[in-house]
């Protein structure tokens, strides 16, 4: 009996370390511009994404939650870019990151951090700042650069070719 | 005497250490100087990056060999000027190059090889411990491009080549240019 409570006990304390984990940097700011006009946002569901990443029909297990918030200026002049930039990373410790690559190129930036935990990616951060645009994109989970080049089937979609440049390269 | 021996061992096992960090200095110092400024471009990729590759797993003799060249690296940085149409100037790039020979110490570093490729001056550099490459640069002078590269980490020449022909950034293919002997 007394196994059992603890069992109970302990399963009830991981609940929130567990639901923690399905979490996303870009939680807040979706839903704080969800309703604004030159966003552009991409929320994948796990149960959606599951599907996606498997090429093979082989059940897949891993859960990797993507968002990512694209942000253009010249739709919507009452924000600026560069403050969205600062807003994301106000919010956010950067000590628990490791930024892994950086690119500047005529006042473009692609920024890369990771977040792991063991040998495995809990979250992967993608920055991509153009003059006028910016392009948030944040996985987070359990995975690693293979789970993440299984986005192929995405590259259409706006701003995900940066994940397929760095799969490849 | 034995004495006299240990003492000196011991001083130069010390002075290592402010040796090698001296000479990142400079070289992060170029990087520092000009990552950001109109008309250049940067990238840093740090050991973190290599490590995820090294963990991908493919059936490809090519992807095999570029694991091989990521294997053991620190660090690459890179820092590209290009004059194109009527951005950038020939001034601006002269005087990108002459601060890099200027200031990184070149003496330390072994001339691997040079390339001539039409109006491209190739130099490789790399110093080593023992048969260990444990740090390589590649400065390229050309009539409108200049391209200096650190890489920093254990170096296998053999498998280096590799990276300039697989990674698209702007540079890098220079690095095709580096024969193994």
């Amino acid at each position: 009996m007394k196994t059992k409570i603890i069992a109970i006990l302990i399963i009830l304390a991981a609940i929130p370390a567990m639901l923690a984990a399905q979490s996303n940097p870009l939680d807040q700011m979706i839903k704080k511009y969800s309703d604004k006009q030159g966003f552009y946002f991409l929320d994948l569901k796990t149960n959606l994404m599951s599907k996606l990443v498997d090429s093979t029909g082989q059940s897949n297990n891993k859960v990797i939650n993507l968002k990512m918030i694209t942000f253009n200026e010249d739709q919507n002049n009452s924000f600026k870019a560069s403050n969205l930039y600062k807003q994301f990373f106000n919010g956010f410790d950067k000590s628990n990151y490791k930024g892994v690559i950086e690119v500047k190129s005529s006042g473009n930036n692609v920024e890369m951090l990771i977040r792991k935990e063991g040998d495995k990616l809990a979250e992967v951060i993608i920055v991509v700042q153009e003059e006028t645009e910016i392009t948030l994109i944040a996985a987070s989970g359990n995975f690693d650069m293979s789970d993440l080049s299984k986005f192929e089937h995405m590259k259409s979609c706006h701003g995900m070719q940066i994940i397929n440049q760095l799969c490849e390269e | 005497m034995k004495h006299t021996i240990i003492k000196t061992l011991l001083a130069i096992l010390f002075l290592l250490p402010a040796w090698s960090f001296a000479q990142d200095k400079a070289i992060a110092k170029i990087f520092d100087e000009y990552s950001g400024k109109s008309g250049y471009t940067s990238v840093d990729i740090s050991k973190g990056l290599f490590q995820l590759f090294a963990q991908l797993e493919a059936d490809d003799p090519e992807f095999d060999d570029l694991q091989k060249a990521l294997d053991g690296l620190e660090s690459l940085r890179l820092v590209a000027y290009s004059i194109e149409g009527d951005k950038g100037t020939t001034e601006e790039k002269n005087s990108f190059v002459s601060n890099i020979k200027s200031n990184v110490p070149f003496d330390e570093f072994k001339e691997l090889m040079v390339v001539r490729d039409g109006d491209d001056k190739i130099n490789f550099y790399a110093k080593s411990e023992g048969q260990i490459i444990t740090e390589m640069i590649m400065l390229v002078d050309g009539a409108d491009k200049a391209v200096f590269l650190s890489l920093f980490g254990v170096i296998d020449l053999k498998h280096i080549a590799k990276l300039g022909s697989t990674m698209d950034l702007g540079g890098m293919e220079y690095l095709g240019k580096m024969k193994s002997e």
